[in-house]
């Protein structure tokens, strides 16, 4: 792990008025298995058991996929469209986590889905012997009920599954399917709309 | 339900919340790529190695107090090592715990899978002692790790060639390495190479822990597991000339019980959950059992026990 430093100062522990989780340790274990499950069947749209108040640019899926999983331990970082005072505060004061404007030195990257690809095009993948170390994006979208449809398949999905995030800027569907070809390496996508999320692994084949 | 009703001094499930958080991404990364082994900072757990606790730390970080789990040892819940791991989350998870296949969603496991089909929302985890397959061919882990890089499996095929030249057929009858998702080749842990097939497009979730070697690994739902073998020496599983003696299964895993000094013996379904349902007549819809098999059952029981 790269320390840098950076303009958002790991040394301020934030301040924030929002609430995180009502209980620290059974949400994050539900929000977890919620996470786990969509992980493991990609393309499943799956309701996010706890709601919790976030800020206006990170949804409330986002913001608790976020407090299960990051902690003093992980780098986030934040998208242009998702980067304000506000989300780094409260991620910083609930997680402890420390944020990098450096996309290639994350665990954890959020993008708005109304961004392009060109945010992440730097996001780290792995490498061929540690594929692991990659980060996990998170993409915060409206709903799952797009027009444009992408058929998935591959491990955890039984016949085919369908991913209909939206909105989501068009060039990330290509992007997506680029990052499959990078397997064993790659990025891993959650999905999450203010109340479901769906998972998309570097496992996933994808037909558009 | 509050912290308060279990074991006061540890927080829930016995890990801490920042130990979780690690295993959960570890977790997840072993999810999406399935069959990579993927390290974790493996805690000390309050058993010795060996006993399971890569298992216990997988298990600790997956259940909440709405699961209802299952612990089995070589498929019996009534052996030492089942029984410990059983009572230590009913005392540090304050959680519901069954001996029945069906009724469980977390089933923690030592070398076996259990004989009734598993079905979606299900979560096996297994005790891991040796996660890397070729660990016994290429000692050094930098190797190993550039191997499963380089997709380079021509070793262990050597391995089962040497078998088959030595004693004329594949001679490794458990721990018989997979390729997950035509990608990486796995360790399935000591499991026998009869229960290989049940992992092939298994509808629960698999996850492994390896609490020594310090490494979670995963197949998701409905993954290709595939042992392998040759086009002239194709993989098969184990049989037996007879019947479980206590339920008359012709299609389960058995152990051969010694019974006395005189050469007696018989054999038993491993899965003691299994063959319980079926002696009580409730089994599984999804196995099929027929009269004439009870009636060779109760001719087998007697017999055994004269």
């Amino acid at each position: 792990m790269d320390f840098q430093t950076n303009s958002l100062s790991t040394q301020d522990i934030g301040q924030t008025t929002l609430p995180g989780f009502d209980n620290p340790v059974f949400d994050a274990t539900v929000i977890f298995r919620t996470i786990l499950d969509a992980m493991s069947h990609p393309g499943t749209v799956i309701e996010t058991p706890i709601k919790c108040e976030s800020p206006s640019k990170l949804n409330s899926s986002a913001a608790s996929v976020l407090l299960a999983l990051a902690d003093m331990d992980t780098t986030i970082w934040l998208s242009p469209e998702t980067e304000c005072s506000n989300v780094a505060d409260y991620l910083r004061f609930h997680t402890g986590c420390s944020l990098t404007k450096n996309s290639n030195h994350c665990d954890f990257a959020v993008l708005n889905g109304t961004e392009g690809p060109d945010q992440i095009a730097n996001l780290p993948i792995g490498t061929a012997e540690n594929p692991d170390r990659s980060a996990t994006l998170i993409i915060a979208v409206d709903h799952f009920n797009a027009e444009q449809k992408a058929v998935l398949s591959g491990p955890g999905i039984k016949t085919t599954s369908e991913l209909s995030p939206s909105p989501l800027n068009s060039k990330l569907w290509g992007w997506m399917k680029d990052n499959r070809n990078y397997f064993p390496c790659g990025i891993d996508v959650i999905f999450a709309s203010p109340t479901h999320i769906c998972a998309l692994p570097r496992s996933s084949e994808m037909d558009i | 339900m509050s912290q308060s009703t279990t074991a006061s001094s540890y927080n829930y499930a016995y890990l801490d919340e920042q130990t979780k958080r690690m295993i959960r991404r570890a977790l997840l990364k072993a999810v999406a790529i399935p069959g990579y082994q993927v390290p974790f900072a493996g805690r000390e757990m309050p058993m010795p190695y060996g006993w399971g606790t890569g298992g216990v730390q997988v298990t600790a970080t997956v259940i909440g107090p709405s699961d209802t789990l299952k612990v089995i040892d070589q498929g019996s819940d009534d052996t030492t090592n089942a029984v410990s791991i059983r009572q230590f989350f009913e005392k540090t998870a304050d959680i519901d715990t069954t001996e029945k296949t069906k009724d469980a969603t977390v089933i923690q496991t030592r070398h076996r899978i259990p004989e009734e089909t598993l079905t979606e929302g299900q979560i096996l985890v297994y005790q891991v002692p040796i996660p890397e397959p070729l660990r016994f061919l290429e000692p050094r882990e930098t190797e190993t790790r550039k191997m499963h890089a380089l997709e380079e499996y021509g070793l262990m095929h050597v391995k089962l060639y040497e078998d088959i030249s030595r004693h004329g057929h594949i001679a490794t009858t458990y721990a018989y390495p997979v390729k997950v998702n035509g990608r990486y080749v796995m360790d399935p842990s000591p499991t026998p190479k009869f229960d290989n097939p049940k992992m092939d497009n298994c509808a629960a979730l698999q996850l492994f822990g390896a609490g020594r070697e310090k490494r979670i690994y995963a197949i998701p739902p409905y993954t290709k597991v595939q042992s392998l073998d040759f086009e002239d020496h194709p993989f098969e599983i184990q049989s037996w000339d007879q019947d479980c003696a206590l339920c008359g299964s012709t299609d389960s895993f058995l152990d051969e019980v010694i019974l006395d000094d005189k050469g007696n013996r018989m054999f038993v379904c491993s899965d003691s959950d299994y063959c319980q349902s079926r002696q009580d007549g409730s089994m599984p819809s999804s196995v099929e059992h027929t009269l004439s098999q009870a009636s060779q059952m109760q001719s087998v029981n007697s017999e055994a026990s004269k």
